[in-house]
């Protein structure tokens, strides 16, 4: 199927698929970015012992979207 | 000449507790309350209704203000969440449909792991939600802190001798069985109505609060208020 379309339009349709996925996990680590903003707003109103495995979440949130960033450019 | 000695307890009283006379107080107010639930003062950062929680401190917070309860939804209410991003988690395995299969297997890799990267997210968005939306009583307010969305938040703040009513409901199976419930406090404040949504022990919590409000009572008729 996806072949076919390729071949009627005559580019290679995974090539443009890839830019869309590499733009939606670049959303994706900006959202996290967001959130990890979002934590430190949370923390900074209500803090407690919670601090740094909260904070860490949110690192932990961005890693793994820049390493999915990372992964779409490599392998796609 | 003993000034003092010459006045009345209640004119003494009048020149003020000090920091040292507020912590007292206030740590006889948190005494107070662990009778009253006849539990000691709460160690577990999870828990949905801490008592005296040493460590927490929220904004405008005053110095010798200490948290007499901390709460939030009852761990219950988070069931309909956590069960939907159980169906999320395993909805993959049905991604055996036409288009998906007919896709480059390192396509088929990105499409799966962006799914569960949306189901991570799903997850902390509506783990930090529980977590941070809590509602505070201290020994001198009430205090309801609120987040909506990404980066809205709303901290509303009032005063013990502001209350002028309290009263709560249960409402529902599931609130009978686990105990929690909604507390509605009415102020004289800038707002004028708090809602403690979902709360654990809602009688519990509205006697703490009607024995606070008498103590405050007491404070403003001895005159030793801060």
């Amino acid at each position: 199927m996806f072949e076919g379309v390729s071949a009627i339009l005559n580019f290679d349709l995974w090539s443009a698929i890839k830019w869309v996925y590499v733009f939606a996990f670049g959303l994706y680590v900006i959202f996290t970015l967001v959130v990890m903003r979002q934590i430190d707003l949370m923390v900074a109103t209500v803090g407690g012992a919670w601090h740094a495995p909260i904070r860490l979440l949110g690192v932990f949130l961005v890693a793994v979207a820049g390493l999915a960033l990372i992964a779409a450019i490599v392998l796609l | 000449m003993g000034y003092n000695k010459l006045m009345p307890e209640v004119y003494k009283a009048s020149v003020g507790v000090g920091l040292v006379g507020r912590a007292r107080v206030a740590q006889e107010r948190l005494n107070k309350a662990l009778d009253i639930l006849k539990s000691s003062r709460t160690t577990n950062p999870l828990s949905s209704f801490a008592v005296g929680p040493e460590r927490v401190r929220f904004e405008t917070q005053e110095e010798e203000e200490p948290v007499i309860l901390m709460m939030r939804q009852h761990p219950i209410t988070n069931l309909g969440w956590i069960l939907m991003a159980l169906l999320l988690l395993w909805l993959p395995t049905l991604f055996s449909f036409l288009p998906f299969a007919m896709m480059p297997g390192r396509f088929q890799v990105m499409t799966i792991v962006g799914w569960y990267l949306m189901v991570l997210a799903y997850i902390v968005e509506r783990f930090l939600y529980w977590f941070f939306n809590v509602y505070i009583i201290t020994d001198e307010r009430v205090v309801d802190v609120d987040f909506y969305g990404l980066l809205y938040r709303d901290l509303t703040v009032a005063k013990l001798d502001k209350i002028q009513d309290i009263n709560f409901t249960q409402a529902g199976s599931f609130a009978a069985i686990f105990n929690y419930g909604n507390i509605y406090i009415q102020t004289a404040a800038e707002r004028t109505r708090f809602e403690f949504m979902k709360v654990p022990n809602p009688a519990k919590v509205v006697e703490i609060l009607y024995q606070l409000l008498e103590e405050e009572e007491k404070e403003v008729i001895e005159g030793r208020v801060k």
